[in-house]
């Protein structure tokens, strides 16, 4: 299983991969939605999951989101939006773009696993 | 302009203490107690979020250095000795991220959280007609951060008999 962490914390992005590795995913990295599509269309290996924050420069989470349901080639990845955004006209936003779950910060790693497990992902 | 001069206060200092204990325990295995009487902002490094839209407000975090590199170490699962400046900004910068997410949700309305700012010197930070609602100081037995929440008057749907930080 692969796993594409997206967020502009390296902190988080750390953390984030730790955790799914330690869950057996092989995880790759981007630091905002355009570094995460260029990822994208850079490798034939497509992630099986995205983990994605909303507040990011460059590009944000809503935006890659958008722009990666756009495109039919990608419609197997599943989209997890994870922020700390959590009004419910947000959540109501990220999923109508095209999310599939979505994890509001703070969270521990059985928030995460628990999401995962939703998506029939290793968990 | 919504009238918003009879909503409830959103937060006092217990909900503000729960958030900001909260984030340092789920997201560190930091246990922080509050330190009650006592409310001046720590020196050291600060990290800072604003909240844009009806309720424009800041959210500041001022750590002790050691704390700070503490918080760092523990994110980046590195040594002490290795942490670099790059690495405490993101880590505490982060931290204010998810504090002022905290924040956030209890305001109602539609608001955003800016991308946040930490600075690495010893100086407070400077918000020019923002007013300080209250400070909360946490220790972790060793070592103290301060969290506080500020109103800005840089939206003109600020009203002065709104509540704050009680």
């Amino acid at each position: 299983m692969r796993a594409l962490v997206i967020d502009d914390s390296r902190a988080v992005r750390l953390m984030l991969s730790r955790y799914l590795a330690s869950l057996g995913y092989e995880v790759a990295q981007a630091a905002n939605g355009q570094e995460a599509l260029d990822s994208l269309a850079a490798n034939a290996d497509l992630p099986d999951v995205a983990l994605i924050d909303w507040n990011m420069p460059v590009m944000n989470g809503l935006e890659f989101i958008s722009a990666c349901r756009a495109k039919r080639e990608y419609r197997s990845i599943s989209l997890m939006m994870v922020t700390t955004e959590s009004e419910q006209a947000q959540v109501v936003r990220a999923l109508a773009a095209g999310a599939h779950e979505y994890l509001i910060k703070p969270f521990d790693n059985s928030a995460l696993s628990s999401k995962l497990a939703l998506l029939g992902l290793p968990a | 302009m919504t009238d918003i001069t009879t909503e409830p206060p959103v937060l006092d200092e217990g909900v503000f203490e729960q958030i900001v204990a909260e984030i340092f325990g789920v997201m560190l295995g930091f246990e922080m107690f509050p330190v009650h009487g006592e409310d001046k902002v720590v020196a050291g490094l600060t990290s800072l979020v604003h909240i844009t839209g009806g309720r424009p407000h800041t959210v500041q975090l001022s750590f002790a250095r050691a704390l700070g590199d503490r918080v760092a170490a523990e994110m980046f699962q590195m040594p002490l000795a290795e942490l670099d400046d790059e690495a405490r900004a993101d880590a505490l910068g982060e931290l204010a991220n998810v504090v002022g997410g905290g924040v956030k949700a209890l305001f109602p309305g539609h608001c955003q959280l800016s991308l946040p700012t930490v600075l690495l010197a010893d100086s407070a930070p400077i918000l020019p007609g923002a007013e300080a609602l209250g400070t909360v100081v946490f220790t972790d037995g060793a070592d103290t951060v301060s969290a506080t929440l500020w109103e800005r008057s840089d939206d003109d749907t600020i009203d002065d008999a709104r509540g704050g930080l009680a």
